[in-house]
């Protein structure tokens, strides 16, 4: 803002040494000083803080334009509409009362100098009111970003909170389920084995003395462990997860974080024989939905997202398909690469539609041992 | 040993990858069907085991030779009969096979024996003298599978032969291809009619978007998609008296259900139950109004793999 005002001055100062070049003046040291202490006097009032002193300032620079023209016949007064416009600006925003303002000196201006005082005057009210402008623009942006920037950073900042929090819920079931295991294993196995140590020391004890006693006290043990090893069993069973139940909540977990992280709506299914599927065919399918799904957030522009998981007698076969703009003509990157490499390297397939929405859909034999 | 073999073979045209990494082995005396939508990628297959298109990656062997190497050699293995029909109007039936029948090297009585050998296989022997201007669709493509095996070719690759022509002279076709095989030759099909696959192939690969997707026999395909096969039998009595679980009973049954007039049953296909099934009904007096079984064909397979027909 100020630079242009100074940029304008400069302008007009430059022509007005030019009108004095040209027009053969005397007093050469008073107009030297004269320009001299209104320079410094408009230096001064962009250098000073405080508002009062500036407009003080500012002021001084008018009178002594003023002075300029009732002592010499340096047209200096060319430049007063500035320093008019930006005292006055600090009580009025309003242009016309500007126009006014600016319009007063004219009764200073010796007649012969009106015309260029006028447009001179009109020319530097055109390029504050427009520098004025942009400044204001630029200064509600600038501040918009600012409000932008924070609220980002407010929305990084909780997210990293619930991501933590999230990690804490984890870590807490873990150990939860933990804390679980180590109890019944105690409860189960502890007391099975201290009970058959101290009766085996026993029997050891007795072992040549009274045989009969000892083989009956051996017999007891076996069973006893017997039972404790059945209630291992039992215990593992009931604790570890099939594999189709472990895949078909890691694959809903997937399709809820990616629903949660954007606008694309998601519809999942599933039919046949899940428990098939092996933990490495879970893992492949896995990967390739959630590869699936950043494609689809890259580049479908889409609105939905579809899921769909179907076992046939000898297939496995998972499909992502979106309703978004396709891909008549593309070509693979790295992400489709890598799911048909790892599609492949299972015997299966990748097929890829981009026809009407894209697709993608993974197919594994089923039924054997990989 | 294989007739052809494609290792890993990619052929691109701009942006679109119309082969795409295909492997490929065909065994001799196999009639091997390529099946898949148009566009799929089958002629493009073909066309370069033909020598006809150059590919980008990859490497492809007739008959143990490679077909970049050894052109000649491998061209010499095969007879093509392209997807359109390529014959000169100009010449006579006769003219035309001796033509094409030179190019590969035949003279003489030997060349001439071998076109009539070949007329009289595709039941064109009357025609030998006429133009094939004024034949039929099916006729001219029959001429040419005349064309493509008067030099007695070790691999006959067929390209769509019928596409356009009347059921007569497609049954013949049909019929001269199972032929072929017989004598020796190697046949390569392909084809968007899965009905004609199912009958002549004894091994098919479903091709979409430049990929073999699937590979087997017949039976080996369907098998993917589903080992039962679905009995729909209409009965005139809605209240007839039908028994679920004496249905059930019969060996290979694994599912009933029962609407309204309608008893869908679905079956194992491995068990063949059809008339213990009829039995059941006619044994309690109950009357047929009709029967209808229903099997997992090719177009079935397509369809659940991909979730598209193979025709649109």
């Amino acid at each position: 803002m100020e630079n242009w005002m100074i940029g304008t001055r400069l302008v007009i100062l430059l022509y007005c040494i030019l009108y004095y070049v040209m027009g053969d003046m005397e007093a050469i040291p008073l107009i030297i000083l004269l320009i001299l202490v209104y320079t410094s006097s408009v230096a001064i009032s962009y250098l000073l803080k405080n508002a009062f002193f500036k407009k003080i300032t500012q002021l001084s620079s008018i009178v002594i334009l003023l002075l300029c023209t009732l002592l010499t016949e340096l047209p200096l007064i060319l430049l007063i509409s500035i320093d008019i416009l930006e005292l006055v600006s600090k009580f009025n925003s309003d242009w016309k009362v500007h126009l006014i303002f600016t319009a007063l000196p004219a009764f200073f201006v010796d007649v012969s100098l009106l015309p260029e005082y006028a447009a001179f005057s009109l020319l530097t009210l055109i390029i504050y009111l427009l520098a004025a402008n942009h400044f204001e623009a630029l200064s509600v942006l600038k501040k918009t970003n600012e409000s932008l920037r924070d609220r980002n950073e407010e929305l990084l900042s909780r997210l990293d909170a619930g991501n933590e929090y999230e990690a804490q819920m984890r870590y807490l079931s873990q150990i939860e389920e933990r804390n679980n295991l180590a109890q019944s294993i105690h409860d189960r196995v502890g007391h099975t084995l201290a009970g058959s140590i101290i009766q085996l020391e026993a029997a050891e004890l007795i072992l040549d003395t009274q045989k009969d006693k000892a083989g009956a006290i051996i017999k007891n043990v076996k069973e006893s462990l017997k039972e404790g090893m059945d209630s291992v069993r039992t215990t593992l069973r009931t604790i570890k997860p099939p594999a189709e139940q472990l895949g078909i909540n890691r694959l809903k977990l997937v399709l809820d974080e990616f629903s949660l992280n954007s606008e694309i709506k998601t519809s999942f299914s599933y039919t046949g024989r899940l428990d098939i599927i092996s933990h490495i065919q879970w893992k492949i399918l896995i990967d390739n939905t959630k590869e699936a799904l950043t494609n689809v957030l890259k580049h479908s522009k889409a609105s939905n997202v579809d899921v769909r998981l179907e076992v046939m007698n000898r297939l496995i076969k998972a499909e992502v398909r979106d309703n978004g703009l396709g891909a008549p003509s593309m070509k693979k990157g790295m992400g489709l690469s890598g799911m048909e490499e790892r599609t492949e390297n299972a015997g299966g397939k990748l097929i890829i539609d981009s026809f009407g929405g894209f697709s993608v859909i993974t197919i594994l034999p089923a039924g054997e041992e990989i | 040993m294989n007739i052809v073999r494609m290792d890993q073979v990619t052929k691109s045209f701009g942006d679109i990858t119309a082969v795409d990494k295909m492997s490929l082995d065909i065994e001799e005396g196999e009639i091997f069907g390529l099946l898949g939508p148009n566009g799929a990628g089958k002629s493009t297959a073909i066309n370069m085991i033909t020598g006809l298109l150059h590919f980008d990656k990859g490497s492809i062997s007739v008959l143990g030779s490679d077909v970049k190497k050894e052109k000649m050699k491998t061209k010499g293995y095969i007879g093509i009969v392209p997807q359109e029909v390529a014959i000169y109007e100009e010449l006579t039936s006769l003219e035309n096979v001796k033509f094409f029948a030179s190019l590969y090297g035949l003279k003489g009585n030997e060349l001439e024996a071998a076109a009539l050998e070949a007329l009289e296989f595709t039941g064109l022997s009357e025609n030998a003298k006429k133009f094939p201007k004024t034949f039929s669709g099916g006729m001219k493509r029959r001429l040419n599978i005349a064309c493509a095996i008067a030099h007695k070719p070790k691999l006959i690759i067929m390209d769509e032969p019928t596409v356009g022509i009347d059921p007569q002279s497609r049954n013949h076709i049909l019929q001269s291809v199972k032929k072929l095989n017989e004598q020796g030759s190697t046949i390569i099909y392909t084809s968007h009619y899965m009905e004609e696959v199912e009958e002549i192939c004894s091994r098919i690969a479903i091709m979409d978007h430049g990929k073999v997707i699937a590979l087997g026999t017949c039976k080996e395909l369907e098998d993917l998609i589903s080992d039962r096969n679905i009995v729909l039998i209409t009965v005139m009595d809605l209240l007839s008296g039908i028994k679920e679980d004496d249905i059930k009973q019969i060996p290979g049954v694994d599912a009933v259900e029962i609407e309204e007039n309608i008893i869908k049953i679905s079956s194992f296909r491995e068990v063949s139950n059809m008339d213990k099934i009829i039995n059941y009904f006619t044994s309690n007096g109950i009357s047929i109004k009709s029967l209808e079984s229903k099997m997992p064909d090719l177009e079935a397979v397509f369809l659940a793999m991909t979730g598209r027909k193979l025709r649109d």
